[in-house]
């Protein structure tokens, strides 16, 4: 694997990872803007609307064609928070030029793609045709709408509601119903200057990469940049029962950490969340049958620990009494074969990233906006991880409050 | 062993089938840094209401649910629980149970030749307590109540139940809590030694390994393996082809919106069986996916959202269902209806074979990941077909052989639509 980063002129790096590892080659723009409700359904629907259909291709059917022939290309968009950051990507992936016929260069086309997807959109008179506009926000309602029917994310949203400053990144409808087809197009004309960085991987030359870029890509210079970190402290701490109609109950469960990514304690408590998922599985569903899934992730660049699960409302003391036992013993004797255990699991899912392009590009974002060092070193950090540090740590992993949706049948 | 080159997409698979009828498949990938490996048997749901004879001649009725059961319960292997020791080699593992199937399988960077051993031996082995089968009920009925709240769930079932007299599509992979209550520790055992053996099972080992040292892992473990096997009488499954149980079903649920599945009921596959199947896949996507008018004109009009398609082929199954969240019922149902009645005016070569090139790219792009390549390897095998195989296959597609595929099966199908009606305020 052979590695390039430069800076372009308006402050955009453009990293190029070349192997020929995989069969296709992967284009990510990456651009950031505040994290909020507001900003996160406005850039879901923008990102919809650039990439279902553009000023070329006026209709679903004919872009969709169009891609399908160019051996399926495939465009996404992708968003993450990153502390009070909102990243949202746009990637574009083709087969490279050894896996299709007469061994047509797809590289160049997917350039056009980016171009086509980001410079000629489907307007009219300085907005977004109205119809089109008026479509893509039917379509995006009754998404989340749908969404509605699902209790993981019903659960979800009550805990977004109760932290207050913890959005959603499916975005809302209410925010929805704020946004004109003037204000979207606002923001695309404002589109360019958020971009922060594009990352390609595959197998291609690295000046051939750079010239397409140069010319199918155009940026404003970099201005904004937001707080990679949200420190903000949740003052609620009581427990929450909301009704639902659903058969079965599901539950959340809220903690601060109060480790940040990067930080002196950053690889203790990814083990110690490791840790504790271990003994949620072991304890909640193998020893008391209580669930079929139950998981905590660490939403590290906001301090949180965020646990879900689905129970029968009968168990929920229970589990919460068991839950809260597997904390308070990870603050006591630690079994050692368990750290090992835990320590091996983010070692190896580590490793595999490498086997993914996504997942190395997303690696190469993170050691970049928190200054992880290489895999090496990360790998070392963690292997060196005590466990008088997991003790520590779990002095501050704090329980801020649980929510239970209680099924109505 | 055989050697199978794709030199097209630079794939190689070695194939050997074991002396005790264990068919070993193994693509090596240079470069990767995960291994993984999927063992599976031809054991699913669709077993229900078959029959199994014990040793004295007994009949037992297989209930529904029960190779799912097996699947979870074979996780309690004599020497641990099975998650611990893949856990302890630094290794992931799960398993999965559908209708023709059941599947486990791992996935590592570290201790390959232990992995792939344990997934050679833990599901070869039945050794479970009565406790231990009670215990793993509550876990499965909280399985299965998580996927009643599932409203595509929920009305696939309502399909299925509509459209087929007697096949066990019909029933839930999972079983009903009542079955999954019911079933006991005999019957498992039944099962496992009906339908674990070598002969009725296949490997599928993914990554950068040496395969002579990797088949010779394989032959040493099968070799110090003894199975017993015990009789199975197949259900006889009367299906009627050209008739449906209810054509049309309006029912309420807890939902926001309102959900349609409209689904074609065709007779089974007569010809080349892979080749039909692929001809069908294209039609489907031809009438319904994103590069299709049809769905421009459902979305900006509209009349459905979140609009999905699947072709669904098994033995003695062949569907094609369409569905979606609906804001036009009627006039979603009569566009489906006359999308599928004019389905021949849109067999055009140009859009074959863009339809052709993108089903090749998602074959070729499956290759870029070690687990996806063995999980999609494996799960085409229980269809009886070499997943690379049909890139070959898929070129030779012509307009020709959607045209006779069509009125073979599609025109003369029949149909069933179920709509389900949102009931939660706003």
């Amino acid at each position: 694997m052979n590695r390039k980063e430069i800076f372009l002129d308006s402050g955009v790096r453009l990293l190029m990872i070349k192997t020929k590892k995989f069969k296709t080659v992967e284009v990510a723009l990456n651009f950031e803007c505040e994290l909020n409700d507001d900003n996160i359904t406005l850039y879901n629907l923008l990102m919809k609307l650039l990439t279902t259909k553009t000023g070329v291709h006026s209709s679903r059917e004919s872009f969709k064609k169009y891609l399908n022939d160019l051996y399926d290309m495939k465009v996404s968009s992708y968003k993450n928070g990153y502390g009070a950051t909102l990243g949202f990507s746009l990637f574009v992936n083709a087969l490279n030029k050894d896996y299709v016929l007469n061994n047509e260069n797809l590289l160049k086309k997917q350039f056009e793609v980016l171009n086509e997807v980001l410079y000629k959109p489907l307007v009219k008179d300085e907005e977004f045709v109205n119809e089109y506009f008026k479509e893509i926000v039917s379509e995006y309602k009754q998404n989340l709408i749908n969404l509605d029917n699902y209790k993981e994310y019903v659960v979800n949203k009550k805990v977004s509601e109760i932290v207050g400053n913890f959005p959603i990144l499916e975005g809302n409808v209410k925010c929805l119903k704020r946004v004109s087809n003037k204000d979207l197009y606002d923001s695309y004309l404002n589109l360019s200057s958020l971009c922060k960085s594009v990352m390609v991987i595959g197998d291609f030359e690295f000046e051939e990469v750079e010239k397409l870029v140069n010319e199918y890509l155009f940026f404003k210079e970099v201005r904004h940049s937001y707080n990679y970190f949200y420190k903000g402290k949740i003052e609620n701490t009581e427990d929450k029962e909301f009704s639902s109609s659903f058969n079965q109950s599901s539950i959340a469960v809220v903690y601060e950490c109060n480790v940040y990514i990067g930080e002196e304690n950053y690889y203790p408590m990814l083990v110690f969340v490791e840790m504790f998922n271990y003994y949620l599985f072991k304890i909640v569903r193998e020893e008391y049958n209580f669930c079929y899934s139950i998981y905590a992730h660490y939403l590290s660049s906001r301090g949180l620990c965020y646990l879900q699960s689905n129970i029968e409302a009968k168990n929920y003391s229970k589990t919460l009494e068991l839950i809260d036992k597997i904390v308070s013993d990870l603050a006591g004797e630690i079994d050692l074969s368990v750290l090992e255990i835990c320590k091996k699991k983010i070692i190896n899912n580590l490793k595999k990233e490498d086997d993914s392009q996504v997942k190395s590009l997303n690696r190469e974002k993170m050691c970049f906006l928190y200054n992880l060092g290489s895999l090496d070193e990360t790998i070392s950090r963690i292997n060196n991880v005590k466990d008088e540090e997991i003790n520590e740590v779990s002095k501050l992993f704090k329980k801020k409050f649980s929510v239970i949706l209680k099924e109505g049948k | 062993m055989d050697k199978w080159v794709y030199s097209d997409i630079k794939e190689e698979v070695y194939h050997k089938t074991l002396s005790n009828g264990l068919n070993v498949y193994l693509i090596k990938k240079d470069g990767f840094k995960e291994k993984c490996a999927f063992f599976g048997t031809g054991f699913g749901s669709f077993e229900t209401g078959d029959f199994l004879i014990d040793n004295d001649g007994n009949k037992h009725l297989v209930v529904g649910g029960i190779a799912h059961f097996l699947e979870h319960r074979l996780f309690d292997y004599y020497k641990g629980n099975v998650m611990d020791l893949y856990d302890n080699l630094g290794a992931y593992t799960n398993a999965f149970t559908s209708y023709n199937k059941t599947v486990y399988y791992f996935s590592t960077i570290d201790n390959f030749e232990e992995c792939l051993n344990l997934l050679l031996d833990f599901p070869s082995v039945f050794e479970m307590s009565e406790e231990a089968v009670e215990k793993e009920k509550d876990i499965i009925v909280q399985e299965l109540l998580m996927y009643k709240d599932m409203p595509d769930q929920k009305i696939f079932e309502h399909t299925m139940n509509n459209l087929y007299f007697e096949h066990p599509i019909r029933f839930d992979v999972g079983g009903e809590p009542e079955e999954v209550r019911g079933t006991s520790r005999d019957l498992l055992r039944l099962c496992h030694q009906t339908f674990y053996s070598p002969a009725n099972m296949k490997l599928v080992v993914v990554g950068d390994f040496d395969v002579d040292k990797t088949l010779e892992i394989i032959e040493k473990n099968q070799e110090s393996k003894k199975f017993e096997t015990s009789k199975h009488e197949v259900k006889k499954i009367d299906e009627k082809y050209d008739e449906v149980v209810k054509e049309e079903e309006v029912f309420e649920e807890n939902i926001n919106n309102n959900k349609i599945m409209i689904a074609y009921k065709m007779k089974p596959f007569e010809g080349d069986v892979v080749k039909e199947r692929l001809c069908l896949d294209f039609i489907s996507t031809l009438l319904f996916s994103s590069s299709s008018d049809f769905y421009d004109n459902l979305i900006s009009k509209d009349l459905a959202n979140n609009i999905n398609f699947d072709f669904i082929s098994y033995e003695g199954i062949n569907c094609l269902a369409f569905s979606s969240d609906v804001n036009d019922v009627d006039e979603v149902k009569r566009l489906v209806k006359e999308r599928v009645n004019k389905a021949l005016e849109l067999f055009k070569e140009e859009d074959l074979e863009k339809v052709k090139k993108s089903e090749i790219s998602f074959i070729i792009r499956s290759c870029n990941s070690c687990s996806n390549l063995a999980k999609y390897f494996a799960l085409y095998l229980f269809e009886n077909t070499n997943y690379l195989d049909l890139i070959k296959i898929i070129k030779e597609i012509s307009v020709k052989d959607l045209e006779d595929v069509y009125k073979k099966y599609l025109m003369k199908a029949c149909s069933v639509c179920c709509v389900m009606k949102g009931k939660k305020d706003d």
